[in-house]
């Protein structure tokens, strides 16, 4: 077997040679090859991944499961994951997109959670290009297809337009839910002479080989290799899901493994590996949808809705009647054992047999790493960027694609199944009831490609930052984290810079801001002839609410509340939306985040909801102060009057981003309160709410109507 | 004997077909001229065992009834081939 | 009164129906595996809940509606008892004919959630009969298939015979009709019942409109009430 074909270069062949002291045959070379590309072994990233902060007050689980686990309190634990499903999604939107959702519904389920909330993060290319249409309406209707047949719903998540992604989407798919801490589930704790049992699917040959797909580019070959692409079944996932949580409240499961990205082959491994025992599968056990498969395609098949159990011998009687009442398959296809190896048998004849630790063990990729000259990281053209017709800049900054209301998006899932969400799509803090308690979790999701284009450290820094800001805003006290990082070939040197700045970017605002990073996912090589993405690292912080009623909402103004801007008016024009509106791609750069002015900001935000000094608020994001604003008019319902004395540019007061910045509507009898709160720290009482009509003195004066038909309708 | 059958089932005269109509829309403004009457169904195909076509068909009408076609909004056209 | 929830392989709004109910009215709620074969005795209202029974595949709850259970309904239903059939329910009790139509694709070829407003149209069957004639309901709505659809004669004849219980409505004009339907439903069709008005079938998610810190209002409250208030000789709650 030719082991570049399987993906591996010559010096991991070499490895290979030396690690068996003997040469692989052709299933051994296979099976290595598919676990050490990119996308299962993270080779290329593993050495960075290990910089992040990993524990934390609220950390149960953290990198190295299926998912991260955090205390939320009265004996529940959420756990939560993002991932991408990137290539699948530029070949096949709707499948792609849906075996996305299907399979981080997976991941929360091998946790022992039930999957209670999802969000998307979408990035797609040009929006003018009957290419992107298509690509989003399929993306779109796979994920809603998928996630409201399984009743997971959908409680928020991100959209974002940029001509970078064109021939290369992003589809990044995050799933939380909630596990009760004594039925955790866990892939750690198989031990010899457990069972291991097939439960879900039979298999064939979707996706076989995926693994790798993810891990190369995407060329015009991609397009043939359809065959590839996995095709979900949310029925049969939602039997898996019943299924599973039901073995877990009868204790009927030591262990148990999603089965993903390379199928039976990773689950398997995986499992041995991290429960230090060995295993032997017998291939001609596995229950099969087509005729005359390989030993090989049936390990490397990523048929879906598949689970890996681990099941004690006395128990196995119960876990198939179970099976058999769901009606779901379930096989014995191997056991667990003390070998420490990994040996596949095919009718007792013994056709592969490797350490156990070779598989999950890829030697590190190392990239060499080069900061580019040309990401823009010079300043921007002040003359391009000066406002001369402010209403106008506004009104095309809340129609264009990356402005406007999502609800064509989320209105195609069900956000209320399953009776927890509190706060759901169109908000930028969605809010998630903890079962059978007076909590809530709160979620924001975040990424921030042009800053990241032009300075990924400082781009990823402000990209968690922002994350942060909002669950204070609205009260929660962090648990932790989980990213997705999408980047381009790790290569080239500047990507890998890229990479390499945006995971440290992320790394020290985790650690100085206390929130540890507990699961994620890296998908690389988002690059096809045309070009690569901006870095695009995406985050989703879990925050939480003791008590449901302080949650601080944001679209709750009222007539006659004053508004306050806090941290300060300005932030950077640097990679804004603005500039690049006015420019055609990011320049310049945005602020740093200060940590010692987020732990000042942090401070008083959280004690403003905690008092309930005030009756709405919101973190000023992308956009900037005239955005945030106008989000908020629009979401209240309620005009608003603004007026500040500062002689900056218009453009830097109304469109400026980053810094720790917020907006809040105050009634008048707890102003002093307020101010109280934010003493010490930039503060302005700045306009009153009420009326039909936003305006900001000298700079615009626009009737909520037409701002509404500009938001919902993109026209203006 | 074994017979190869076919079930096509369409949406009955007179029942909204907004897909077929979405389809009817599309096809026109990708420039194709003269279509009209589109209608969106499905088709269920399987092998059966009967002693005769005959019998295979009323088999398969049997089908139909119990569960494969709903009579206020589709019609149902059966068609069956022995296998060799 | 005592209630009873069906499950069928692929329901997801089970436990939220089961949660709404027994909250609401502080009653207990049994839950009913599509295979058995008959509800506890004493049962007053068996909910055929929402969701992707079977994965919608084929039809939309048309093989939940051959499941084995279903005997058990109608013979429920003949007795008089109630049966209350929310989205998928409702698709499902069409395709045993227990109630007349079918649930058709939306306009949109969309899915769709949102909040939702219908009208109350009737209040002589066993469901609104603690409703008022002509109030507006806020309950949200989650589908692929709420379009009513009957052949204009038959439509014609459940109209007449007052069996239209919901219609989508304006909530500031208090208007209802086809014209308010999202999902383009004949007539603006949301729910109706048989004909001795024990069996209701309702698109709208009343049980999403029940717990008030959640996002779906409150309306459903008023909704199970009525339900109850027609077993006060047993004790509702």
């Amino acid at each position: 077997m030719d082991y570049k074909s399987a993906g591996l270069s010559d010096s991991e062949y070499e490895r290979i040679n030396e690690l068996l002291e003997r040469e692989p045959n052709s299933l051994e070379t296979q099976l290595i090859g598919v676990m050490w590309s990119e996308h299962c072994s993270y080779k290329s990233t593993k050495r960075l991944l290990k910089t992040y902060p990993s524990t934390g007050r609220y950390v149960l689980q953290g990198q190295g499961e299926n998912a991260g686990v955090v205390d939320v309190g009265e004996g529940w634990g959420l756990a939560f994951k993002v991932e991408s499903h990137n290539h699948p999604s530029a070949v096949a939107p709707f499948q792609g997109a849906a075996t996305g959702v299907g399979g981080i519904i997976r991941d929360i389920i091998a946790m022992g959670a039930r999957p209670t909330a999802s969000m998307d993060g979408l990035f797609f290319g040009d929006p003018s290009l009957k290419k992107t249409e298509n690509l989003s309406k399929g993306i779109v209707e796979g994920i809603g297809a998928y996630g409201n047949a399984v009743g997971v719903p959908v409680v928020g998540g991100k959209t974002f337009y940029s001509p970078c992604y064109t021939d290369n989407p992003l589809v990044n798919a995050f799933c939380a839910g909630f596990v009760r801490l004594d039925k955790m589930a866990s892939s750690q704790t198989a031990k010899s002479g457990d069972f291991a049992v097939l439960l879900g699917s039979k298999t064939g040959r979707d996706g076989i080989a995926g693994a790798s797909f993810a891990s190369r580019e995407l060329d015009e070959d991609s397009k043939a290799s359809k065959p590839q692409i996995q095709i979900g079944d949310p029925f049969e996932e939602k039997l898996l899901i019943e299924c599973c949580l039901d073995l877990l409240d009868k204790d009927l499961i030591a262990s148990m493994q999603d089965m993903g990205a390379a199928g039976i082959l990773s689950s398997s491994s995986e499992i041995a590996h991290k429960s230090g025992c060995g295993i032997d599968i017998n291939v001609e056990m596995i229950p099969l949808r087509e005729k005359g498969m390989e030993p090989w395609e049936i390990f490397l098949s990523e048929s879906q809705e598949r689970m890996l159990l681990i099941v004690e011998k006395d128990k196995l009687d119960p876990v198939f009647a179970l099976a058999a009442h769901y009606g779901l398959d379930c096989a014995v296809i191997g056991n667990m054992t003390d070998s420490g190896r990994y040996r596949v048998y095919d009718r007792g004849e013994l056709i592969a047999d490797l350490p156990t630790s070779i598989l999950g063990n890829a030697p590190e990729a190392v990239w060499p790493s080069a900061a580019p000259d040309d990401s823009g990281s010079g300043s921007a053209d002040r003359a391009a960027l000066a406002s001369k017709d402010p209403e106008s800049d506004l009104l095309s900054l809340i129609s264009c694609h990356n402005g406007r209301s999502k609800h064509w998006i989320w209105e195609q899932y069900d956000s209320m199944v399953q009776l927890h969400t509190i706060e759901g799509p169109g908000s930028p803090v969605a809010a998630v009831e903890v079962p059978d308690t007076k909590r809530a979790c709160l979620l924001t999701m975040e990424a921030e490609p042009y800053k990241c284009r032009t300075d990924p450290y400082i781009g990823a820094s402000e990209t968690m930052a922002l994350s942060l800001r909002g669950l204070w805003v609205a009260g929660a006290e962090v648990l932790g984290m989980t990213n997705c990082l999408n980047f381009a070939s790790p290569e080239v040197p500047e990507k890998f810079y890229e990479l390499e700045q945006s995971i440290k970017g992320l790394a020290d605002t985790c650690r100085d801001l206390d929130c540890p990073v507990v699961s994620g996912n890296v998908s690389l090589y988002n690059e096809t002839a045309s070009g690569q993405i901006y870095p695009t690292p995406l985050v989703v912080t879990a925050g939480l609410v003791k008590d449901r009623d302080s949650r601080l909402p944001s679209g709750k103004a009222s007539s006659g509340d004053s508004l306050y801007i806090v941290g300060g008016p300005c932030g950077s024009l640097g990679a804004s939306r603005y500039q690049v509106m006015k420019e055609g791609g990011p320049k310049g750069v945005t602020v740093l985040p200060d940590h010692d002015n987020e732990k000042a900001f942090r401070e008083r935000a959280l004690m403003t909801a905690e008092n309930g000094a005030a009756s709405s608020g919101r973190a000023v994001a992308g956009g900037g102060l005239a955005i945030a604003l106008a989000n908020e008019v629009l979401a209240s319902g309620c005009g608003l009057s603004v007026k500040t004395d500062i002689s900056v540019p218009p453009e830097e007061i109304l469109f400026s981003e980053g810094g720790a910045r917020a907006v809040y509507a105050v009634p008048a009898e707890k102003e002093k309160g307020f101010e109280k709160i934010w003493k010490g720290f930039p503060c302005i009482k700045a306009g009153t709410f009420g009326g039909t009509v936003y305006e900001w003195q000298d700079m615009f004066r626009i009737d909520i109507a037409r701002l509404k038909k500009a938001f919902m309708e993109g026209s203006c | 004997m074994i017979f190869q059958a076919e079930v096509l089932i369409t949406p009955r005269e007179g029942v909204l077909d907004t897909q077929g109509k979405a389809v009817e829309k599309t096809l026109t403004h990708l420039g194709y001229k003269g279509v009209s009457e589109v209608r969106v169904g499905k088709i269920v195909r399987m092998q059966l065992n009967a002693p005769t076509a005959e019998e295979a068909v009323k088999d398969l009408e049997s089908m139909c009834s119990d569960l494969l076609c709903n009579d206020l909004i589709e019609t149902f056209n059966i068609s069956v081939r022995e296998m060799i | 009164m005592k209630a009873a929830v069906i499950v069928f392989p692929g329901s997801n709004c089970d436990r939220d129906v089961r949660r709404a109910v027994s909250e609401s009215l502080n009653t207990a709620v049994d839950m009913v595996w599509h295979e058995d074969e008959a509800f506890a005795p004493g049962t007053d209202l068996v909910i055929l809940p929402g969701g992707f029974s079977y994965g919608d595949y084929l039809r939309s709850g048309a093989m939940a509606a051959r499941s084995p259970i279903i005997k058990a309904v109608r013979e429920h239903a003949d007795r008089g008892g109630l049966v209350l059939g929310i989205c998928n329910g409702f698709q499902i009790l069409t395709e045993t004919k227990m109630l007349p139509g079918a649930l058709l694709p939306n306009t949109s070829l969309t899915f769709i959630c949102r909040r939702c407003h219908i009208r109350v149209e009737r209040t002589d069957n066993k469901f609104t009969a603690g409703l008022k004639e002509g109030e507006i309901l806020q309950f949200p709505i989650a589908h692929h298939e709420g379009l009513f659809f009957l052949p204009d004669d038959e439509l014609k004849i459940l109209e007449d015979a007052g069996r239209v219980v919901f219609r989508y409505a304006d909530p500031d004009t208090g208007r209802a009709g086809a014209e308010y339907a999202p999902n383009g439903a004949l007539n603006g069709i949301a729910g109706i019942c048989s004909e001795k008005g024990n069996i209701l079938g309702l698109m709208p998610h009343p049980e999403r409109a029940t717990i008030a810190h959640l996002n779906g209002g409150t309306d459903g409250i008023r909704f199970w009430r009525s339900i109850a208030e027609a077993f006060k000789e047993r004790g509702a709650c």
